[in-house]
């Protein structure tokens, strides 16, 4: 880094003719529109050090992922430069910038799944062999030979499809890396990892590091920055808030903050939402602490890093006897951690569950586990986690409470009602609800109009929709008022309730999903991965969202590979392994032993 | 859809028809006939000759009704190519009650029971490769097709066989005719009683599509069936119901052209009107009231391509290149305006050919890009059958 460490933007650091010459990787006045949408704006950005880490990070839609593909040469800027080695370049000639040694490594994973490794990796090489002809042995070797030479446990006769999400990644970086590009663009290469491999990743940016790569990294949780990153830049709105500033000369509230609150109207509105549309999770005037108490629990300094004897409550899952309150007397999370008051249930009140899992049994299917005799109940008004590494039986769980996957044994009971043979309309209308991880494909339509998005389950399971949909008859009028009161309940930005969903950004889309799933009637609220690629603002909705369902008397069923989501919401946390629940955790939550009963099961083992 | 949605889809189809006509214009002139003098005599044989406009509209009648069942099954997702099928179906059961139910019934009733019954055989005929898809994951284009093919041997069957006309010669393969008192138009084709049909099918799938939770849930199934599914769509029975709608107009279309126009079965008879009433779904964007006017567009070509011959000795083939063209260029999606926009969707950008309904074809499943087949059906008996 030139210079010391500057924040804010009054006295942002601009650059110099000298700042360029010693420039790795930077961008000069950048502006990209997309139709009316400016997504950059006067961006200029520097990078100085080589064999480093940078990160950048920001809110959904400061334009992360725009900044990286523009800087690789995957989108084409409406004006200003890219400068790779003191070079400029204009922005958008891929050739060129490629060429140059910058390579991007996109978000969601571009490989041919019907490949095995070695035919993908071999698919990318700018040179070809001669005459198109090639030796299946010899570029397996070739490759079995460059994945070993970065460090990368990856057999390259295995299918493309076959792999991890960890594996796959680490073709996609062995790919750009055998390009013999010397800097890599990574857009969020931890949301598509579970927790368990984040560290493994880092470890092996840190050994690429030692042989002179740069790293441009985009990441939204402050944890994973401070572990990893040498510098950090925050974007806003299209804008640069903080230039490229050494890790060491910031805190992690200093960032936050200004990912938070240069945005100021964003977290207002997130904050409003709770006060309004939702109708007050907090009654505290000083809003801001919300933010900032939200902000410390995403990157754990709130909570999960307080010192907890070690050995936390734990015991086998067993019916609880008491219930944990708190949560719902006040929205912040940091309570979880300071100890909790426990109240003993009357027995009225104990006869009162909104699920109840009694032994259910599902086939295994494609690696992934079934459920082997999994047991888990919710009380009204309850938020109950499920951890566990991914392919634990997670998804057999939420698919059998949903109604998608049949169960061979045991039963399911909402509210109390046997649902053996409920179709899922009639689960929706005892009031089941479905944040799913997958939203392109099981949230949302995405060529389907907003207002239909946010109204397709009342109309489809028939609740909620009193007026406007009458013994299958429909008025579209009154549907789309419905539809679009929602959207502006929940403060979904948008130009017309008739646009096609596709258009609206991660955190808006899952604004509408809320819009849908979150309702007076909901009695079980199933969430998977509710805020997985989200930003602070996102996040802190969604919390926001799920606590106020619970105070209002729903359960919530959290499914999470976010450690830190389990803590700040749940009630108490079930661990799922092989198929099983083995566990069940009380707050105040310990880390460590969470993360060992993931893995093994700590009374077991 | 919104107003602007739908006149933003005909300046789209009406510049794809322009672009049509100027290319088949220079094919004609090239071919050594005069442009203007083809498409005068276009004009003859399809509007202002004598008779023409009868013919226009007798020739769009069953295209209509099988465009508009089309249209159902395409937006629900499923490509049911088997119109053809489905036609000649209800045109046999349709011939067929003509022949059998006593006279004394008299004739409207005879037609009206022939007429429902023709429409419900071609619901069965649909519904069949319907269940195979549904059920047993059968791609519905070969389902349907084959059934298709069933058919037309059914109707040289019948044309040869049971009911074969004693009047006829050796080599004629035609069956007996359907009473006069049974027919539902003259031989002109056309009477204000199947207009009327016509328009009032139209307008109750119009009302199913847009006013009623089948219709909704049709939307929902045909852009993503998984999340239709999630919302509690039962995906399953709303499948099959867009091929029994489908087949039942198709269904109607074979009984109306029997007891109406052609007045017996002929093997072989009109071959193409099956797929062409797939265009002209398709030209008319998936909406009902562009099946309408896309099926008189296509039927004023067909009444123009019997008059070439005879006023210009153009073969009428040639027309069929037309309809051709105006078919790839409607579907094509000539949304030039756009380009930046799909250059911003990346990878996203998935057909956007045959309709504007969706964001892309119904050939290719799920319209936001999800597979066709739902989580469960490819596993039959999953949803609803619990241990």
């Amino acid at each position: 880094m030139s210079g010391a460490a500057r924040v804010g933007v009054d006295d942002a650091h601009r650059p110099t003719t000298r700042d360029i010459e010693s420039t790795v990787l930077g961008c000069s006045d950048l502006r990209v529109e997309f139709g009316s949408v400016v997504a950059l704006d006067s961006v200029s950005l520097r990078w100085a050090d080589r064999g480093k880490i940078h990160a950048v990070v920001g809110q959904n839609g400061a334009g992360k992922t725009t900044l990286c593909r523009v800087i690789a040469g995957m989108t084409r800027a409406t004006q200003g430069t890219v400068e790779v080695d003191g070079v400029s370049y204009p922005a958008g000639d891929t050739q060129r910038v490629r060429r140059a040694g910058v390579e991007l490594v996109h978000q969601t994973f571009a490989l041919p799944p019907h490949f095995t490794v070695a035919e993908a990796l071999q698919l990318f090489q700018p040179a070809q062999a001669r005459g198109g002809l090639y030796r299946k042995r010899k570029i397996e070797q070739l490759w079995a030979g460059r994945l070993e030479e970065f460090g990368f446990h990856v057999l390259p006769t295995s299918w493309v499809r076959d792999l991890s999400p960890e594996q796959r990644q680490a073709v996609e970086i062995t790919r750009a890396l055998s390009s013999g590009s010397r800097i890599i663009v990574l857009d969020e290469p931890t949301a598509v990892l579970p927790p368990e491999a984040i560290a493994g990743l880092f470890d092996r940016l840190r050994e690429l590091v030692m042989h002179g790569i740069t790293f441009l990294v985009v990441m939204h949780k402050l944890r994973q920055v401070r572990a990893v990153a040498d510098t950090v830049a925050v974007l806003a709105g299209g804008h640069v808030v903080l230039h490229p500033t050494s890790m060491a000369a910031i805190t992690d509230e200093e960032i936050a903050r200004l990912i938070m609150d240069v945005q100021s109207s964003e977290s207002v509105t997130s904050a409003s939402a709770v006060a309004m549309g939702l109708g007050a999770g907090v009654d505290d005037p000083g809003q801001v602490h919300v933010d900032v108490a939200s902000v410390d629990a995403l990157h754990g300094t709130g909570k999960a890093d307080v010192p907890v004897p070690p050995g936390a409550t734990i015991s086998q899952a067993s019916a609880l006897p008491a219930t944990v309150e708190g949560l719902e007397t006040d929205g912040h999370t940091g309570d979880v951690a300071h100890g909790t008051t426990i109240k003993r249930l009357e027995p009225s009140e104990r006869r009162h569950f909104a699920l109840q899992v009694e032994e259910v049994s599902t086939p295994s299917s494609e690696g992934r586990h079934g459920l082997q005799a999994f047991s888990v109940t919710v009380r009204v008004g309850e938020t109950v986690g499920i951890a566990g590494v991914e392919g634990n039986g997670q998804q057999a769980l939420v698919d059998t409470v949903v109604g998608l996957l049949p169960y061979r044994s045991g039963r399911i009971l909402l509210s109390e009602v046997d649902v053996g043979n409920l179709r899922i309309s009639a689960r929706r209308r005892i009031g089941l609800r479905y944040i799913p991880a997958d939203r392109q494909s099981r949230a949302v339509s995405l060529s389907n109009s907003l207002w239909v998005n946010a109204m397709a389950a009342q109309v489809s399971s028939g609740y909620g929709t009193s007026g406007a949909v009458r013994r299958g008859y429909l008025s579209e009028r009154k549907l789309r008022r419905k539809g679009e009161d929602r959207l502006r309940q929940w403060q979904v930005r948008y130009s017309s309730r008739d646009q096609a969903m596709r258009e609206l950004s991660g955190g808006n889309l899952q604004r509408v999903v809320l819009a849908r799933e979150v309702d007076d009637n909901a009695s079980l609220i199933v969430a998977e991965q509710p805020t997985q690629g989200l930003d602070l603002g996102g996040t802190e909705l969604v919390w926001a969202a799920l606590r106020r369902a619970a105070s209002a008397g729903a359960g919530i069923l959290l499914v999470s590979s976010d450690l830190d989501e389990l803590f700040a919401l749940s009630d108490r946390i079930v661990v799922a392994l092989d198929g099983e629940a083995v566990e069940e955790l009380y707050p105040p939550y310990d880390r460590e032993v969470l993360g060992r009963a993931m893995v093994a099961g700590v009374t077991s083992s | 859809m919104n107003w602007h949605h739908g006149v933003s889809s005909a300046g789209r189809v009406l510049v794809a028809l322009v672009i049509a006509l100027v290319l088949v214009s220079i094919a004609f002139q090239t071919g050594g006939y005069s442009a203007t003098g083809t498409w005068s005599a276009v004009l003859t044989g399809a509007v202002t000759g004598p008779g023409s406009l009868e013919a226009t509209l007798r020739y769009a009648l069953p295209l209509a009704f099988i465009a508009i069942g089309v249209t159902v099954s395409f937006r629900g997702g499923f490509f049911n190519a088997g119109a053809q099928g489905q036609f000649y179906a209800g045109g046999i059961v349709a011939l067929y009650l003509s022949l059998v139910l006593p006279a004394s019934m008299g004739g409207t009733l005879v037609a009206f029971v022939a007429l429902i019954a023709g429409a419900l055989a071609g619901a069965l005929w649909s519904i069949i490769p319907g269940i195979l898809r549904i059920f047993f994951n059968v791609d519905e284009v070969i389902g349907t097709l084959m059934f298709s093919f069933i058919a037309i041997y059914l109707v040289t069957y019948v044309s040869t066989g049971p009911l074969k006309s004693p009047t006829a010669g050796g080599q004629v393969a035609v069956t007996r005719s359907v009473p006069a008192a049974v027919r539902v138009t003259p031989s002109s084709g056309l009477s204000v009683g199947m207009v009327v049909a016509v328009l009032l099918v139209g307008i109750v799938v119009w009302w199913l599509l847009h006013r009623t939770r089948f219709g909704f849930e049709i939307g929902l199934v045909g852009r993503n069936p998984i999340m239709a599914e999630v919302q509690g769509v039962e995906i399953r029975r709303i499948g099959l119901a867009t091929f029994a709608v489908t087949g039942f107009t198709a269904g109607l279309a074979g009984a109306v052209e029997v007891l109406g126009p052609v007045g017996n079965i002929l093997s072989g008879y009109d071959p193409n009107i099956g797929l062409t009433a797939i265009l002209v779904a398709l030209v008319g964007v998936l909406a009902v009231s562009g099946a309408l006017v896309a099926a008189v567009l296509f039927g004023g070509l067909t009444a123009a391509s019997l008059y070439l011959p005879l006023a210009i000795g153009l073969p009428s083939t040639s027309l069929v290149f037309m309809t051709g063209l105006i078919s790839m260029l409607v579907t094509a999606r000539l949304g030039w305006g756009k380009w930046p926009q799909r250059a911003r969707q990346g990878g996203d950008r998935r057909s956007k050919a045959l309709h504007d309904w969706g964001e892309s074809t119904p050939l290719q499943a799920g319209n936001d890009g999800t597979k066709l087949e739902p989580v469960t059906l490819d596993r039959p008996g999953s949803v609803g059958s619990h241990a």
